[in-house]
């Protein structure tokens, strides 16, 4: 049994990476359909949307990246959906360079985003409920700029002046806004501080799961309203909003690759015990 | 998705994979590619929104604008070895902005607002609650204690960095732990689009094939 371990300790890693390729595989092919329990966090953003008066601005921050791809796609486009499905005001931008590509692909469907979001079948019109205002570059000084002037774009993503847009009357500075949501992997700090800090704007976020424990000490102080976390954070709005997509199907492969990242840290940490009992090094 | 766009995201998935088998051309070449579109994608979006939040106004006549476009010839210049000092002005402002932007933020959001959220009453409304604030509360004092290098805690005191180091394994492990699954969610995001595609197939039974010869010639070797 001793000796077998400290084979497995000695044993190429790339079959490790085999291994779970081919476990992870198997949910793919064949769904387990394992439960999906949504947490306080994810309950608590669900509630405070739905707790929103009519007309109320939602400003959606999407700065999600392709590096992050399912996890805060997911995220975006099961709220987006929430967000459409209520008769409040959205506003989406961008603060990083791939938010564009990546709002698109949530109305065009496709890989890490699902089926198409078509916000006419919530009867949402472009203008009057939604707007898109595109990328603005900067990092804070552009959260800050924003905050302040939500004017700043001029036009929205695709050229049209602000001017033209009647949802832009609903918007104009920070103080208008009702909620923040915003789907990032960096900067949460810089956003706490100019947005919550300085308008004391309810803020959500959706981060990926490197980012998730930083989020608890700014949600224990009251910083941060609530959170998104990863996939998971996603499947469980998806259960919550009963907009089923990528994310819940997705939750069987990521339950099957954790086991095996588990099994293999348990049998890492036999072998180091074995080989120190034994006194080797 | 089309034909040739499912079978390009099949290979170049399959190529940036392929490091977890080995080191190999086909791995640096994906690299590349994406390097190079990440640059060309910020490049755009940086222009359009250039061309949009202060082109636009400075031909309408607001030649504020202009200062824009004058600040951004320096970081062009910085290419040529006589004028590259030059950017050293546009970069100087950028700094000294970002920082006093940054600094007026952070004493509140990182210091005062997360002291204010360490220092709660101990008894809570229910027990699960008040025994989450002494956990807080005993990991807020050990790992503080843990990073106090001014003095050597020594005799019976030395327990409290101890358990302050306890403390920072397990956010360690959290954070690991999370960054594993979210790992995990972009791999099986991608993986779920492998398995779906049709021509990505043909794009993994080619990359077998070619990863078995590959075994079979380090065998022979």
């Amino acid at each position: 049994m001793i000796m077998s371990i400290k084979k497995l300790m000695e044993i190429d890693s790339r079959y490790l990476y085999l291994v779970m390729l081919i476990l992870v595989s198997i949910p793919i092919i064949q769904p387990l359909g394992l439960p999906i329990r949504p947490s306080d966090y994810a309950i608590k953003v669900y509630n405070f949307i739905e707790s929103l008066p009519p007309e109320s601005v939602v400003v959606i921050d999407a700065a999600q990246t392709a590096g992050y791809g399912a996890e805060l796609q997911t995220q975006y486009v099961v709220i987006l959906k929430h967000v459409l499905k209520k008769d409040l005001k959205l506003i989406i931008v961008s603060f990083s360079a791939e938010g564009p590509m990546l709002v698109d692909m949530a109305y065009e469907g496709g890989i890490i985003s699902g089926k198409p979001v078509d916000p006419a079948k919530y009867g949402d019109v472009y203008g009057e409920d939604y707007v898109y205002l595109g990328y603005i570059p900067g990092g804070e000084t552009a959260f800050v700029s924003f905050a302040r002037d939500c004017w700043m774009t001029k036009t929205d993503a695709s050229g049209t002046p602000l001017e033209e847009l009647p949802i832009m009357q609903y918007c104009k500075t920070a103080e208008d806004w009702n909620v923040i949501i915003a789907f990032t992997g960096g900067n949460h700090e810089q956003r706490i501080a100019q947005w919550y800090n300085a308008y004391l704007v309810p803020l959500i976020f959706g981060v990926p799961g490197v980012s998730a424990p930083r989020m608890y000490s700014y949600m224990a102080s009251g910083q941060v309203y609530s959170m998104l976390s990863s996939l998971i954070g996603a499947a469980e709005y998806e259960i919550l909003t009963n907009e089923i997509g990528l994310a819940a199907a997705l939750m069987d492969v990521l339950n099957l690759g954790q086991l095996c990242v588990v099994a293999a840290v348990i049998i890492g940490n036999l072998g180091y015990i074995v080989t120190r009992i034994r006194g080797g090094k | 998705m089309g034909a040739i766009e499912n079978l390009l995201f099949g290979i170049f998935t399959l190529a940036i994979w392929s490091l977890v088998y080995r080191e190999n051309i086909v791995y640096r070449i994906a690299e590349y590619f994406y390097t190079g579109f990440a640059a060309a994608l910020i490049l755009v979006q940086g222009w359009e929104s250039a061309k949009k939040i202060a082109l636009a106004p400075l031909l309408k006549g607001e030649y504020i604008w202009g200062l824009v476009f004058i600040l951004a010839i320096p970081f062009i210049l910085f290419f040529y070895k006589r004028t590259r000092p030059l950017y050293m002005i546009p970069t100087a402002l950028l700094v000294g902005i970002g920082t006093g932007i940054g600094m007026r933020g952070a004493i509140h959001t990182q210091i005062i607002g997360q002291l204010a959220g360490s220092m709660r009453p101990l008894i809570q409304a229910t027990p699960l609650d008040t025994l989450n604030t002494i956990l807080i509360t005993i990991g807020t004092f050990g790992a503080l204690s843990y990073f106090l290098f001014t003095t050597n805690i020594r005799g019976p005191l030395k327990v409290i960095p101890r358990i302050g180091r306890i403390f920072i394994m397990a956010g360690l492990g959290g954070a690991f732990a999370n960054t594993g699954m979210g790992r995990f969610a972009n791999m099986s995001g991608v993986l779920l689009n492998l398995w779906n595609k049709t021509e990505a197939i043909y794009v993994i039974a080619g990359a077998l094939i070619v990863i078995a010869i590959d075994v079979l010639r380090q065998r022979m070797k």
